[in-house]
């Protein structure tokens, strides 16, 4: 459990610094338009 | 000595006692004295005689007719490991509240280390040792109880009475006798007190798992746990303790990423435009001719990849302004939509003033690359001629997301508090001292 936590926290960590870096939103990131895929599909 | 609180004192040296047995003088049926020289009394198996066990004589002290409420799970004479040491079963009682509830004690002993007890209720396990010192009560009116550095609430004060005995007992154990106890729970331990009018036991009574007490005594019939004890330790709480720990860590590491974000934002403007709405068309404020008036002027967003803020503001009189548009690289042609939209409503009505609405939208657009834009746009409105602003911004500091992931990565610590508090409500649910308790129950 301990363990799970401390990966749980530090991917959450790095997902608001990536988040951040780019600019992105949670909507924006559960339409996974930060992938070139996904964003490519977002803004055509 | 009359009290179960008068334990006789060991030292290591004790020798080796070995077991008397001699037939009862009422029934003639053996019994076994197993601490001899140290018990007072020992009970009948057959005819529930108390005996006098302080003399070779064996004297028929008084006899009892009751039997036991409850099932007597370990035989006397039984022997199991507890904590390292070996135990014999020497004696065993059932006492009452003098309500409603009856619980066990089974009398250990250990020609090495004494006496101590083990007590059962509900199917939850105790152990049981009569404490060397006496404990501090004089905190918060009575409601607290320290000992060894640690402090104990009130959990329970009544009375118990003695209803059945069997076996030996070190002080001259009496059916009926009756004791006032109070009792203090803290974390795995019950410290409790037992209270006649010439003196006052006190006791820490740790819970121990029936699992392991029925592995000791090789029990066969465990009787069924319900409940949660008072002093039964919570399954969440050293998982909680840990993940508490690590949230307080996440959280200010959560922070410390957001306020890094926020001082390397340069959270630049880099259009403010205004534009009329008229009839279907939009067109920049004194520039005319419409057919050229759907377009932003060029702004150049920087070299890297940022988010756009693109904010609308208009202050339609009751009514509303739409916007679709589209955020064009003029360089590559990649488009980027969007739509937002504004609306303000106000009047008077049964003497209040009211408005709702807002005059002011905000879209985000991530990950944009650098390069020249403009925005390409459609306005739509339910009035004929209506004002509005477009400013676009880049690089801009989002609140958003810190709290989303803030909320996400207190979900799990939040469950686990709630487990907790559950449990610990369970706990308390038989004391009159709860302080889960509401107010209400009072009146």
């Amino acid at each position: 459990m301990r363990n799970f936590f401390i990966a749980f926290g530090t991917a959450v960590c790095v997902l608001l610094a990536y988040s951040n870096y780019h600019g992105m939103t949670m909507e924006d990131m559960t339409k996974a338009k930060w992938s070139p895929k996904g964003k490519q599909a977002y803004h055509k | 000595m009359d009290g179960k609180l008068n334990t006789p004192v060991f030292s290591e040296a004790l020798p080796k006692v070995k077991a008397k047995v001699f037939n009862c003088k009422g029934c003639g049926a053996p019994v076994t004295l197993r601490a001899v020289g140290l018990s007072q009394v020992c009970v009948c198996a057959g005819c529930g005689s108390i005996i006098d066990a302080k003399t070779e004589e064996f004297e028929i002290i008084s006899k009892s007719t009751k039997k036991g409420h409850r099932l007597q799970v370990i035989a006397l004479g039984t022997r199991g490991k507890i904590h390292g040491t070996l135990w014999e079963v020497i004696g065993y009682m059932e006492r009452w509240d003098g309500r409603v509830f009856y619980w066990s004690e089974y009398l250990l002993f250990n020609p090495m280390k004494g006496f101590r007890w083990l007590a059962e209720n509900n199917g939850h396990w105790s152990y049981v040792l009569i404490t060397k010192e006496k404990p501090e009560t004089n905190y918060a009116y009575g409601q607290l109880a320290k000992y060894s550095g640690h402090l104990y609430k009130l959990y329970h004060k009544g009375t118990a009475e003695l209803v059945y005995v069997v076996g030996e007992f070190y002080w001259k154990a009496k059916i009926g006798e009756q004791v006032k106890v109070k009792d203090f729970i803290r974390e795995n331990e019950i410290l409790a007190v037992e209270e006649t009018e010439k003196e006052m036991i006190w006791s820490v009574a740790e819970y121990l798992e029936a699992e392991r007490v029925r592995q000791a005594f090789k029990i066969d019939h465990m009787p069924l746990q319900v409940g949660v004890a008072p002093n039964q330790p919570c399954p969440v709480s050293p998982v909680y303790q840990q993940v508490l720990k690590l949230w307080i860590f996440f959280s200010i590491a959560l922070i410390m990423v957001q306020f890094f974000s926020m001082l390397s934002s340069s959270s630049n403007q880099v259009l403010k435009q205004d534009f009329s709405h008229t009839g279907t068309a939009s067109v920049p404020l004194g520039s005319l001719p419409p057919d050229q008036g759907k377009s932003t002027q060029t702004f150049e967003l920087g070299d890297e990849i940022t988010n756009v803020q693109i904010t609308l503001y208009s202050k339609p009189d009751n009514g509303w302004l739409y916007l679709q548009g589209e955020l064009v690289n003029l360089e590559s042609g990649e488009a980027y939509e969007f739509d937002q939209g504004v609306e303000a409503y106000s009047g008077y009505e049964d003497g209040y003033y009211w408005s709702e609405g807002n005059v002011q939208s905000i879209s985000n657009l991530p990950a944009v690359p650098g390069g020249n834009y403009q925005i390409n746009f459609e306005s739509s409105s339910d009035k004929e001629q209506l004002d509005f602003r477009i400013s676009v911004a880049r690089d801009v500091p989002l609140w958003e997301t810190f709290i989303w992931l803030l909320v996400l990565l207190s979900l799990f610590p939040v469950f686990m508090y709630w487990r907790r508090s559950t449990f610990n409500m369970k706990k308390w649910a038989e004391s009159d001292y709860s302080p889960y308790a509401s107010n209400d129950e009072d009146y």
